[in-house]
């Protein structure tokens, strides 16, 4: 290599330089993350996210304080992604880590709000799924860490509707107008019109996603939706004002285990992805530029990442884990009703049924977002 | 300051007149003379002034001639280590890039092509444009490496050759019809349609044969020229780290001599005005030794950052991508084997990964780099065992694993190989931009420093002449 022979004379010239300026020396930067000695944070999350003390179960957080001696201010305000935007787009954002859907993610790190994740105490980084490690815009989760995932299907009361739904072509069925539920999040909703106008919403163009969004516009139109609903569409099927609706899989879920309040348990309440598709999501953890201690960040995140902890919270959750093992720790826990559970652990042929918003500049998402609210809310 | 009271002028050791006779022969031919002394007695035949405005003149000429070499020198070095952080670095490190993406398009091709799975499509599909990116990346960036933008055309031609091959065997394999094709596709599925039997099994044959094609296409042809790239990459990479620094050898010999000059112009001083210090010659001395230090310094501190990217951050690039081609070959045996229910022998590949994990896990040099590596060798853990799954099923039911666990567990190793390689991405750019840093303000201080010691000597000269007038 030529630029070997430069070694015997740089080091004669070394000698030479050490007369003096040896201040001015400086070298490759350093690339480990200052990790800070703090061993608390602030965290925001959505509602009902994490397992709680429990009668005499610690829930994780109480757990994370005794293993690790790791403290969270644990914040359960955040009540969708616009909250999240609100809060990135103030100068400085009062948590450490935040909770976001997985396209206010991408924004946020292609705008640079993101710190990269402290993976020198992850350990448990190894356990992502892989399923979650090939998105464009974060290869190898570098900068977020899901912390769930979910599933919008369809949601429906056979005895009510008197058939089974199939097709999301059932949710415009005249034969339910004023009976189906439409969810409140665009990319949902407009995903589940495009797929079933065989358009792929993981690969969203203006046009495809604008024939989504008129589907949306023409059943509002057509008096086709009863409701728009959040979370909140599990009391509305089990009251019967809705016999079927865009839903999300966790929710139906817990509506099914009796875990919703004042819902009893609706195991008759069906699930299912439809034979076009159904649109996946997931909400993940993001550590906003400048924030502190991220050494007991990474602690909480490689804590949340042991199959062990992640059971505990996907037993409380219902939600899809982005966590590997996490089934084979279910058996071990003796849950194995929640291991075999396809809305928990979605086998490989539904998984290749799913779709992931795929992201539009963000004027054209937010003109989406614009005409979509302006439909439901 | 220590200096001895001046002597009035002319009370210095007398001056021979202007035109006195020089001195005899005999005293420079005794061969007992030093240099100095030589130079003393010809001095001694000039006027005070004369000389002093003669030697004072050729010590600003040496300064000057310093500040040029020492410009030369620098922007050298600017240019080079530019270079490398512009251009070379980026360039070595997107190449890597697409032997990733080509990886992960082989894996998710099996499945894109003989299931209806659009999901895996999209992997595929995404997998191959990025690989279409960064190749067109590459190419702004190697500037005018003929051999490397020959090596580039090949990859951009076997790339589409690959993609032609994968979509001509998914037309075939009568699958996915719904999804639209852009008039490239359909060309490709129309002639492939053409060449396909018409019964079912025979089209899966021609299929998989099509699939076959297309991973000996990435394998060969795609492999190669990233290797030419890389080689020519890193050709470009010593050529360009020679020059950061190949004017410095002249620089410090023209500063040395005009230093030592500088120097003996003082102890004549001395020796003929009886002052012990001068302190304008004391300081234009100082400012072409620090101009000297800062140069080398500067330069030799550009070069340890090249030097340790290279070997902190490129070398464990290329030793990753070791591990990504062997892996990527394992990959695509195993499809091969699966699609024809056949075994293969998974050792050699198996050892010729586990050697390069070693390799990393020697070369990571900072707890971040050892996390990753570590991770990679957790996920490598996983793919093998499903490798080893699959290769010893032997029956239908291989193909779904693949397809499924298979391209999971691959995508796994193959994403934290690309962490890794991130991670060494920063190191070399890091590295580069430091090099580039060093050298960023060398020449206006080389101009600066030496300009300023210019100064003290015409300063110094001055002084001395005026005392004695």
């Amino acid at each position: 290599m030529t630029g070997r022979r430069l070694w015997s004379r740089r080091e004669t010239l070394l000698a030479l330089s050490a007369l003096g300026l040896s201040a001015c020396a400086g070298g490759v930067p350093n690339r480990d993350v200052a990790l800070g000695d703090g061993s608390s944070f602030r965290m925001l999350n959505w509602s009902d996210y994490i397992d709680p003390d429990d009668g005499g179960l610690e829930g994780t957080l109480t757990r994370l304080r005794r293993d690790r001696g790791i403290d969270v201010d644990y914040d359960e305000s955040y009540e969708d992604n616009s909250v999240g935007q609100a809060l990135f787009s103030s100068e400085i954002v009062p948590y450490d880590v935040v909770v976001p859907s997985n396209w206010l993610a991408a924004q946020l790190i292609a705008d640079g709000l993101v710190e990269p994740l402290p993976i020198e105490v992850i350990p448990n980084h190894a356990n992502i799924d892989p399923l979650f490690l090939t998105n464009a815009w974060d290869r190898g989760c570098r900068l977020q860490m899901p912390w769930q995932s979910g599933i919008t299907g369809i949601a429906y009361d056979e005895a009510l509707t008197g058939r089974a739904i199939t097709s999301i072509a059932d949710l415009f069925d005249p034969a339910f107008r004023g009976r189906v539920g439409c969810i409140i999040e665009m990319r949902e909703a407009v995903g589940l019109g495009m797929l079933l106008n065989g358009d792929d919403p993981s690969r969203p163009t203006v046009a495809t996603a604008d024939a989504g969004l008129a589907r949306i516009r023409d059943a509002v139109e057509a008096g086709q939706f009863g409701a728009f609903t959040a979370g909140d569409f599990t009391s509305r099927i089990d009251s019967g004002e809705l016999w079927l609706a865009m839903a999300w899989s966790g929710d139906t879920f817990l509506l099914q285990q009796g875990l919703k309040e004042d819902s009893p348990p609706r195991p008759d309440v069906q699930f299912v992805i439809p034979d076009e598709g159904a649109v996946q999501w997931f909400d993940t953890m993001v550590i906003p530029k400048g924030a502190a201690n991220l050494g007991a960040i990474g602690q909480f995140m490689d804590y949340v990442y042991d199959p062990v902890n992640a059971a505990a919270i996907t037993a409380w959750v219902g939600y899809v884990s982005p966590v590997l093992g996490t089934a084979d720790q279910l058996r071990a826990d003796g849950l194995p009703e929640l291991a075999d559970n396809p809305l928990l652990f979605p086998d490989n042929d539904t998984r290749n049924r799913l779709f992931t918003w795929g992201g539009l500049t963000a004027a054209d998402e937010a003109r989406l977002d614009d005409e979509f609210n302006a439909l439901v809310f | 300051m220590a200096v001895v009271a001046p002597n009035p002028p002319g009370s210095s050791p007398p001056s021979p007149p202007v035109g006195a006779s020089p001195a005899p022969r005999g005293a420079e031919g005794s061969g007992q003379a030093s240099g100095l002394a030589v130079l003393t007695r010809l001095l001694r035949v000039s006027s005070t002034p004369g000389w002093l405005r003669s030697i004072g003149g050729g010590i600003i000429l040496g300064l000057l001639i310093f500040t040029v070499v020492g410009v030369q020198s620098a922007l050298q070095g600017q240019d080079a280590t530019a270079t490398i952080e512009n251009n070379t670095a980026p360039a070595l490190v997107e190449v890597q890039g697409v032997f990733a993406s080509v990886a992960e398009a082989n894996a998710s091709a099996t499945g894109a092509v003989l299931t209806e799975s659009r999901a895996q499509r999209n992997l595929y599909l995404d997998a191959i444009s990025r690989a279409a990116r960064q190749s067109e990346r590459v190419s702004s960036l190697v500037g005018d490496a003929p051999d490397a933008h020959a090596a580039l055309q090949d990859l951009n031609a076997g790339l589409v050759r690959y993609s032609g091959e994968i979509e001509a065997s998914r037309a075939i394999s009568g699958l996915d019809a719904t999804d639209p094709a852009t008039d490239e596709d359909e060309t490709a599925e129309g002639e492939a349609a053409e060449d396909a039997e018409t019964t079912p099994g025979a089209a899966s044959q021609v299929a998989t044969d099509g699939l076959a094609s297309a991973f000996a296409i990435a394998r060969t042809d795609v492999a190669t020229a990233v290797d030419t790239v890389t080689a020519s990459g890193q050709a470009e990479l010593d050529e360009q780290q020679a020059r950061v620094g190949g004017g410095t050898i002249l620089t410090l010999l023209v500063g040395a001599v005009t230093l030592v000059a500088l120097l003996v112009f003082q102890v004549l001083l001395t020796s003929r005005t009886n002052r012990l210090l001068h302190p304008w010659l004391i300081l234009a001395s100082l400012l072409l030794l620090a101009a000297m230090v800062v140069h080398t310094s500067s330069l030799s501190r550009s070069q340890t950052a090249l030097e340790e990217a290279e070997a902190g951050g490129f070398d464990s690039i290329t030793s990753t991508a070791d591990i990504q081609a062997a892996a990527y070959d394992l990959q695509t045996d195993l499809a091969f084997a699966t699609l024809r229910q056949e075994t293969i022998d998974t050792g050699a590949a198996f050892a010729q990964v586990e050697q390069g994990i070693q390799k990393a896990e020697l070369l990571a040099d900072s707890t971040r780099e050892r996390a990753a590596v570590d991770t990679l060798r957790i996920r490598w853990d996983r793919y093998r065992a499903e490798v080893e799954a699959i290769a010893s099923d032997g029956s239908p039911a291989a193909l779904d694993r693949l397809q499924g666990e298979g391209l999971s567990a691959f995508n796994g190793f193959n994403t934290s190989i690309e962490s890794v390689l991130s991670d060494n991405r920063t190191q070399f750019l890091d590295g580069a931009a430091g090099a580039t840093a060093a050298v960023r303000w060398l020449p206006a201080s080389t101009v600066l420093l030496s300009l300023l010691s210019a100064l003290c000597v015409f300063a110094g000269v001055s002084r001395r002449l005026r005392e004695y007038r």
